[in-house]
């Protein structure tokens, strides 16, 4: 980190502008605080995963938050939840920017014919909510988590193509980037060694705030009731669980609901920051 | 002008079309047959078969894309397969009214709201009022609909959820648009119940774009009051007010649309869960529905409805953003 | 600056236009009263709808709660017990040897659209299920037609008169003339409908169908001119939620007089409220679950056995049902006449679970952990009332003595589609019963006739010849004791070879407004309203 902020004096100032946003900082804290629980999740919490007592008893000393229908202890299984969520979201991301990202690149550097197949593809994937695309490919593939993670990428895809290709399309117009491809550099080059290092700054944004819907996705996806094997503990799921047991205790429901918010608000908070950090003339506040 | 209306109305027309049958043949690849969720726990292979002939299931796809395609034309998505009898036309005649309803409700309260905390954000800039309205804004964005659908329904537990109207209303209304119908006709009092019945749905639905709405335009009103006109405007005595309302928030209407248009998509979506959360009987359960029972015949006629409601909203917003910006029309004709 | 002048013009007024309606519509909405609510209408509060009302052409339980309103049957069960009863049949009388049955019929009875109701439409009724082409039977699915398929004909002998052939003698069907399937139709609106008769159907019941909106409601108006006297109160309602916790709500607020299907805890917190009523009964039904003998190692009955000692079903009740169920041990529920009380159960014990898993790896070669795919469905049914509970229990027991379990989940439908054809491992799986026989749960769950890909019931692809002959014996023997010895023998082989794991028969239970009373939950679960009153 520290060898970053040397060599790159244009990093070090990004970093410096983020320190000072308090809010991001914020973020950054629970992000970091979800990422911890999800690392050492055994060490964290109190009863390994599949121990279950009476069931939904009202939080006490043994229990913070009591236990959920299945007897289990509902602070334990939302520990264990961030692994799913975090895992979950991530790779999705990771799946959305790997497709997202070439297809937007090519489409705003190559232009005519080829950028308008690729975005009236995109907009033919638009015109549908993205969470019936999700339902449709967890229809076909047979349910379990990679299957939610593959829905969940599929639909990020478009979004980050988009954004990208906005990018490459102001990029492309300046004045570095058509030297190199008057001085006779190929596509190739172009698009991983001049283009590329523009483009870093709004991927880690977008991926940032693309992975807190990532989680949400993930979430509304298990709470419908179309996620994989309901023992490993998840957020959406767990909430759905509880809904049977609400007048007994809140608790079930509350925990992993007010996980997913903050979970999501931290990365918000966080990609905002970085927004601004990254490009502080413009006051970005969509 | 025209011409490029011309061309925007053909390209959604393209748009829908190939959305369509896309959705067609994908599902025809789905694994599973499509006309078990009649059979349940009694299938009949030989009925079965008898069955998946009745639907043109057997035939070619290209044959079936074609018959479907040609009912289409006429205004015919065909019978549902789970529900005998059941005219899928007929069923979205009751559903998109109510989905309708929804939205419209939901961005009837978020617009206000969202234009409200934003100026009140931007005017006590950097001052509590802002940050009590950013703060809300971050958490509008950040609490998924179906935990704040959740939450609402267990706060205000007085309030009626689970259906449009009081169940003991006999639904025999001429359009499916309850609120709107009975607003028109002057039944005040029945109004008064689809209000209160919509109530908490639509606010669900409407915290994100509430969010996005009041941070936009905090935004542009934070750009434009420092602007040298405003400055001389307020020289010249106009009441806060006057400036507000009379200059600021006109040059703020631009980017709220254009957050509204991207926001369509987003609210279609949250109508899947929202709807499903307050068993509100929109397109949006009604697909989940069709997809969990894998009535494929709704599937393809509901996709293809709310691609049409998607499609065309975000053309007319085009249409909206091209009236508010006269520089658009200069430059799209060029 | 023009081009910010011009647009200012434009704007003002629209937007000002715009804001002051949604403010004005805001202060409306918090001024309104409501208009009272009718006091003589029945709301019913349930968790999915109806897929169409033609009695021949559904399964679905939510259908048949409406038909059974709509629709009366030959013969009908008594108020309170499963004893049969004259309904539209006055008496009836058998042949010597079984095979000729003979319905008188009451006479007067008119159709909802003034058809006169006769012979010929008891004729017409059944011929829609038994015969392969019959010309109004519109809908190519018949859920029901294993029932009746041993009718042979049926004949109107005279205006009030209707024979019954049957092609060998059988001691379920008048019990089969009893279930909804059988409901008799009207002939003049089946053959105007056509296949919409499903939306519009026209019976001789106590309520007559009025309109239908999908997921929103489905209304019922008392038969002015019913045989039995008119139902006390004037309408019917059913209403559609999904969302049992706003079911709870709804009930709560007095929204709707009954809510059923409801998780276990709720029914137990509603009680609580002075305003709600809980009914109770006894279901005919088991919750199970299948191991498909055909995969191995459950071909092994040591390893059937350890899965057996491995779960612990009392806990299971609490954890799944809070409570409300009868552990089972035999299929045959204990509410039903050939219940076998006196099979000794496999007791938990996961030590001895342990130690018959290390004998099957001794001796057949199994190797642990043994791996094996757990199917559930994604949907409650009143047998397996929260199935993501159970199967979770489940895994975590069978992991705890050496099994790795991957649990499979599906929509209902598919979730049964699979399991007959033998794509699972072990599966949870379930039976309300049809009719109150336990030909109904020995034949139909566990018989090798109803082994097939193409819907067999027999998930565990169970093969007992000895107990195939027992069976089919039973079905044409009329003598209820000889029955009796048949299907008990039959339960002591199934709990020897343990081809299936009877997890529970559960309790059926609703809970409803104080407001309404004369209704009464049967046995049968079937929801019969025309005696329910409604007391502001």
């Amino acid at each position: 980190m520290n060898q970053l902020a040397v060599s790159n004096s244009f990093w070090s100032r990004v970093s410096r502008r983020l320190r000072k946003n308090h809010a991001a900082m914020f973020g950054l804290v629970l992000v970091l605080g979800f990422i911890c629980a999800a690392t050492f999740a055994n060490v964290l919490a109190h009863y390994p995963i599949d121990y279950a007592e009476d069931p939904n008893m009202l939080p006490s000393r043994e229990h913070w938050l009591g236990t959920d229908s299945h007897g289990k202890d509902v602070l334990t299984r939302v520990i264990h939840g961030s692994r799913l969520s975090l895992l979950a979201g991530t790779v999705s991301i990771v799946l959305a920017i790997v497709i997202g990202v070439p297809l937007g690149a090519i489409a705003g550097y190559s232009g005519k014919k080829t950028d308008q197949l690729i975005m009236r593809s995109i907009d033919v994937a638009l015109a549908f909510p993205s969470i019936l695309i999700a339902l449709l490919v967890m229809a076909a593939l047979n349910r379990g988590w990679s299957s939610v993670i593959i829905a969940v990428g599929l639909i990020n895809i478009p979004i980050f193509a988009r954004q990208i290709r906005a990018t490459v399309i102001t990029l492309k117009n300046q004045d570095y980037v058509t030297a190199a491809i008057a001085s006779g550099a190929n596509t190739f080059y172009v698009l991983t060694r001049v283009l590329f290092p523009g483009i870093t700054g709004p991927l880690i944004v977008l991926g940032t705030l693309g992975l807190g819907s990532a989680i949400l996705e993930v979430a509304g996806l298990s709470f419908l009731g179309i996620g994989g094997d309901p023992t490993i503990p998840e957020w959406g799921g767990m909430l759905t669980e509880a809904k049977g047991t609400l007048t007994t205790t809140i608790w079930p429901a509350l925990a992993p609901g007010i996980a997913i918010s903050l979970s999501i608000l931290g990365l918000n908070l966080l990609g905002d920051g970085l927004r601004d950090a990254l490009d502080p003339k413009l006051n970005h506040n969509k | 002008m025209w011409r490029f209306l011309f061309i925007r109305i053909t390209q959604s027309f393209v748009t829908i079309l190939v959305a369509v049958c896309l959705i067609f043949l994908s599902i025809r690849f789905l694994p599973g047959n499509p006309v078990l969720v009649r059979f349940g726990q009694h299938p009949v292979p030989a009925k079965i078969e008898a069955e998946m002939a009745k639907q043109g299931w057997d035939k070619p796809m290209i044959v079936q894309l074609g018959k479907f395609l040609k009912e289409l034309a006429q205004g015919d998505l065909g019978d549902s397969f789970e529900r005998p009898g059941e005219r899928i036309t007929d069923q979205l005649k009751e559903r998109v009214p109510a989905t309708i309803e929804l939205t419209f409700c939901a961005l009837l309260l978020a617009i206000p709201l969202g234009i409200l905390t934003g100026v009140a954000a931007a005017f006590w800039h950097t001052r509590w009022p802002d940050y009590a309205a950013m703060t809300l804004a971050l958490i509008g964005v950040s609490v998924p609909v179906f935990f704040l659908g959740f939450l609402l329904m267990n706060i205000f537990s007085n309030m009626p959820t689970g259906q449009r109207l009081p169940a003991w209303i006999v639904l025999d209304f001429k359009t499916d648009f309850y609120l709107f119908e009975s607003i028109l006709t002057g039944n005040f009092s029945m109004a008064g119940l689809a209000l209160k019945h919509i109530c908490l749905p639509a606010l669900a639905l409407s915290t994100i774009p509430a969010a996005m709405i009041s941070r936009i335009t905090r935004s542009s009103m934070l750009e434009v009051l420092s602007a040298d006109y405003l400055r001389t405007a307020r020289a010249k005595g106009a009441t806060f007010f006057r400036v507000v309302w009379g200059h600021a928030l006109p040059n703020a209407a631009i980017p709220i649309t254009n957050i509204l248009g991207y926001q369509i998509g987003m609210l279609l979506t949250g109508a899947v869960l929202t709807e499903t959360i307050f068993s509100w009987p929109g397109m949006g359960s009604y697909l989940f529905a069709a997809i969990e029972q894998r009535d494929y015949a709704i599937v393809q006629g509901g996709a293809l409805m709310i691609a049409t409601m998607f499609v065309f909203s975000n053309l007319l917003l085009d249409l909206c953003y091209l009236w508010l910006d006269p520089r658009l029309r200069v430059e799209e004709i060029s | 600056m023009r081009y910010y002048f011009q647009l200012r013009k434009q704007l003002n007024m629209q937007i000002r236009i715009l804001t002051l309606c949604c403010l004005g519509a805001m202060l409306f909405t918090l001024g309104c009263g409501s208009p009272p609510a009718p006091t003589n209408t029945l709301i019913y509060g349930r968790g999915g709808d109806a897929d169409g009302l033609d009695p021949t052409h559904t399964d679905i339980g939510e259908s048949v709660k409406v038909i059974v309103n709509i629709f009366d049957k030959l013969v009908d069960y008594d108020e309170e017990t499963l004893d049969l009863v004259p309904s539209l049949a006055l008496s009836w009388e058998t042949s010597d040897d079984g095979l000729v049955w003979t319905f008188d019929l009451r006479e007067g009875v008119k159709f909802h659209d003034g058809t006169p109701f006769n012979a010929e439409a008891v004729a017409f009724t059944i011929n829609r299920i038994i015969q392969p082409d019959h010309p109004h039977a519109y809908d190519n699915v018949i859920p029901f037609y294993p029932n009746y398929e041993g009718i042979e004909s049926v004949t109107p002998i005279d205006e009030h008169t209707v024979q019954f052939k049957l092609k060998h003698p059988s001691a379920t069907f008048i019990s089969n003339m009893a279930m909804f399937p059988a409901s008799i139709v009207s002939p003049t609106a089946v053959k105007i409908h056509k296949e919409h008769f499903a939306r519009n159907p026209v019976g001789t019941g106590p309520f007559k169908f009025e309109h239908w909106k999908t997921d929103q409601q489905l209304v019922l108006a008392a038969n002015d001119n019913h045989w039995r006297g008119r139902p006390t109160v004037d309408r019917v309602i059913f209403i559609p939620v999904k969302e049992s916790a706003v079911r709870v709500k709804q009930l709560e607020r007095g929204e709707i007089h009954i809510a059923d299907n409801l998780p276990p805890s709720e029914v137990d917190e509603l009680a609580k409220l002075p305003t709600i009523k809980i009914q109770e009964t006894e279901g005919m039904n088991v919750g199970y679950m299948t191991m498909n003998m055909d995969k191995p190692p459950l071909d092994n009955l040591l390893v059937r056995e350890a899965i057996w000692h491995a779960i612990d079903r009392d806990r299971l009740i609490d954890v799944a049902y809070s409570g409300h169920a009868t552990k089972a041990v035999s299929m045959v529920p204990p509410t039903m006449w050939a219940h076998h009380s006196g099979l000794a159960d496999r007791e938990f014990d996961p030590e001895k679970s342990k130690q018959l898993l290390a004998e099957a790896e001794r001796n057949a070669g199994v190797k642990l952990p043994i791996k094996l795919q757990l199917f559930v469905m994604a949907q409650p049914r009143p047998y397996m009332q929260r199935p993501r509970q159970t199967v979770v229990f489940i895994k975590d027991s069978l992991e705890r003595v050496g099994f790795d379990i991957e649990i499979v989940t599906n929509d209902i439908r598919q979730h049964f589609f699979r399991m007959t054809q033998g794509e699972h491992q072990l599966g949870l799986a379930g039976w309300s019963a049809d009719i109150p026989d336990p030909d109904n749960f020995l034949y139909t769950l566990l018989d090798l006739d109803n082994i097939n890909d193409d819907g067999g019931n027999n998930l565990s692809r169970y093969r007992n010849e000895e107990m195939h002959d027992w069976l089919i014996a039973a079905k044409s023997e009329l003598d209820v004791e000889k029955r009796k010895q048949l299907y008990l023998k039959a339960q002591e082989s199934i709990f020897r070879d343990a081809p299936v794991l009877p997890l529970v028969h559960t309790k059926v239970r609703i809970a409803q407004r104080k407001e309404l009373s004369g209704y009464k939950l049967h046995p049968s679960s079937m929801v019969r309203l025309r005696h329910s009153k409604i007391t502001p």
